[in-house]
């Protein structure tokens, strides 16, 4: 477990150092803020939830940008750099690079997502300051009540749902042996969880395809459910499930990298 | 009877290539033992299958076939607490210090982080790194680097040091350096098993070798025995002229001694490396 934390240790700080992860944080943090601001688009939804969904939709397509790219970034440039090979001359063994890989790109979507949670809080505490400031100090009513301990909660999910994307991409960076097939097929795998949630977003029956993409596949549906806790506070037994539905996942994708990785020939 | 820290026995390794999975043969069967505490030159040209064995040897790369012990043992990542690796033309993390690396390197072979600092520092002063040590490697010069490769590979203090081509892209000072510094390493108790192209560096520092070509072991064993340099000896002398030498040779021959030409003892290890490979 040591050599994985001095593993990830060390991928976080790569990590910070990557000017294209950075960019990606500050934009989904600019267009979270920028959410107060889009309220003359909005059509007819509640003023916070709209924000709300703003930030959410920021940590959702940015947050996934991030979980791909950086993963495959960090483990090929440890690849080609051939770093990889000072580190398996240590007694470090492959569960302890895949975990600890893993666990440094997770570092840094923590960031990510905390930088997001925490502006799209802010705008979500100044709009609502600005409603009730316009109702003359009133609550009015139909007012959505934003639940704080609600909003952690569904931040730390979605982190969690960000870490299977990387699991994900860690797995498929193990097997290949080039950057740019890591990171296609990652979002090709990505593409098909969200069509297959489109698929059910629509109302379409589900077939055997969608059906065997959930069971494969992340099922990004359960992780969705985390949006109802910004408003209606935490369910407790959802939370739960979906963090162990998660945990499993990411354990399933870890166990495959490392099982790849001992396949690799360095 | 010596005590063998490293044991080859017909280690083949093929790499697969194409479609139908035609396969290169990089080692064809080699044996080989290296005696504890001896400083083990691998030798070879481009392709002989040098780094081949040495990465078989840590577990990084597979053998088809063979077997192939480290202190006795299959290797494994605990018995890599033993083994201390320099790669062949080495990356470190550019954005780490020396300083860091080195420890980085320590802590990862289980030693405590105040420990693995102290020892990071000690290693770095050893390879004559000190003043650069709190420098980023992005910064360091090829020779500045390899010096932190050999400061992360002993800085655990392990049994056996495996350096894969230790003074590749060194000038001459930091050749000779690295020479010293192997040669600290020997005195030290520990046993080293080095690759390398230059003949000159093998032939002054190394006890026992192994040439390896096409894959073979084309000569092995101590290379006293394997120079001949045991019945030969050198007389290095200061300002001697034809004539004087001439008397010196026959004075020798007097003595019962067989005066041969001037210059080095034994075969060249260079002439004797391109006779077995060729």
């Amino acid at each position: 477990m040591r050599n994985a934390l001095l593993i990830a240790s060390n991928t976080f700080r790569d990590a910070m150092r990557q000017k294209l992860l950075l960019l990606i944080v500050f934009i989904a943090a600019i267009l979270a803020g920028l959410s107060k601001y889009m309220l003359r688009f909005d059509l007819g939804h509640e003023k916070l939830k709209f924000v709300f969904d703003f930030g959410s939709g920021a940590m959702t397509f940015f947050g996934a940008l991030i979980a791909v790219t950086a993963t495959c970034q960090l483990i090929h440039s440890e690849l080609d750099n051939r770093t990889i090979i000072t580190l398996l001359s240590k007694p470090v063994n492959f569960v302890q690079l895949a975990f600890g890989k893993l666990l440094g790109v997770c570092g840094a979507l923590a960031v990510f997502a905390i930088i997001v949670t925490a502006v799209t809080c802010l705008m979500l505490a100044i709009t609502e300051f600005e409603i009730i400031e316009r109702a003359g100090g009133k609550i009015p009513e139909g007012l959505l009540n934003p639940s704080w301990s609600g909003i952690a909660c569904w931040a730390l999910i979605q982190w969690f749902k960000l870490a299977t994307v990387a699991s994900v991409a860690c797995a498929i960076c193990a097997a290949s042996s080039s950057l740019m097939f890591s990171v296609i097929t990652s979002f090709m795998v990505l593409a098909a969880t969200m069509a297959r949630s489109a698929n059910i977003w629509f109302g379409s029956d589900e077939n055997l395809a969608t059906q065997l993409t959930g069971y494969i596949l992340p099922n990004f549906e359960i992780f969705a459910k985390s949006e109802l806790f910004a408003f209606a506070g935490v369910n407790a037994m959802t939370f739960a499930a979906t963090i162990a539905y998660s945990c499993v996942y990411i354990a399933a994708c870890c166990g495959l990298a490392s099982w790849l990785f001992s396949k690799r020939e360095f | 009877m010596p005590q063998y820290i490293i044991e080859i026995k017909e280690l083949r390794k093929y790499y697969g290539s194409g479609i139908r999975g035609l396969g290169i043969l990089a080692l064809d069967g080699i044996d080989l033992q290296v005696p504890e505490g001896s400083i083990f030159g691998l030798l070879g040209p481009n392709g002989a299958g040098k780094s081949t064995a040495i990465k078989i040897l840590l577990g990084l790369s597979r053998q088809n076939s063979g077997l192939c012990l480290v202190f006795g043992k299959k290797v494994s990542p605990q018995l890599r607490k033993r083994i201390g690796y320099l790669p062949e033309a080495p990356y470190f993390y550019k954005f780490l210090t020396g300083f860091e690396m080195v420890r980085l390197s320590a802590e990862l072979c289980g030693m405590a982080r105040r420990d693995a600092a102290s020892a990071a520092r000690r290693a770095l002063e050893l390879v004559g790194l000190g003043d650069a040590a709190d420098r980023r490697i992005g910064l360091y010069s090829k020779g500045m680097v390899q010096r932190v490769g050999l400061a992360q590979a002993t800085v655990h203090n392990p049994d056996l040091v495996i350096l894969d081509e230790p003074a590749s892209g060194l000038d001459p000072i930091g050749a000779a350096d690295m020479a010293d510094s192997i040669r600290r390493l020997r005195g030290e108790g520990k046993t080293v098993l080095m690759s390398s192209h230059i003949m000159s560096e093998v032939e002054s520092l190394c006890t026992d070798v192994a040439i390896l070509s096409q894959g073979k072991i084309a000569a092995s064993g101590n290379l006293d025995s394997l120079l001949e340099r045991g019945k030969r000896t050198i007389l290095e002398l200061d300002g001697a002229d034809g004539d004087k030498i001439k008397k010196i040779s026959d004075y020798a021959e007097s003595m019962g001694v067989s005066a041969k030409a001037a210059g080095k003892g034994g075969i060249p290890l260079e002439k004797y490396f391109r006779k077995v490979v060729r």
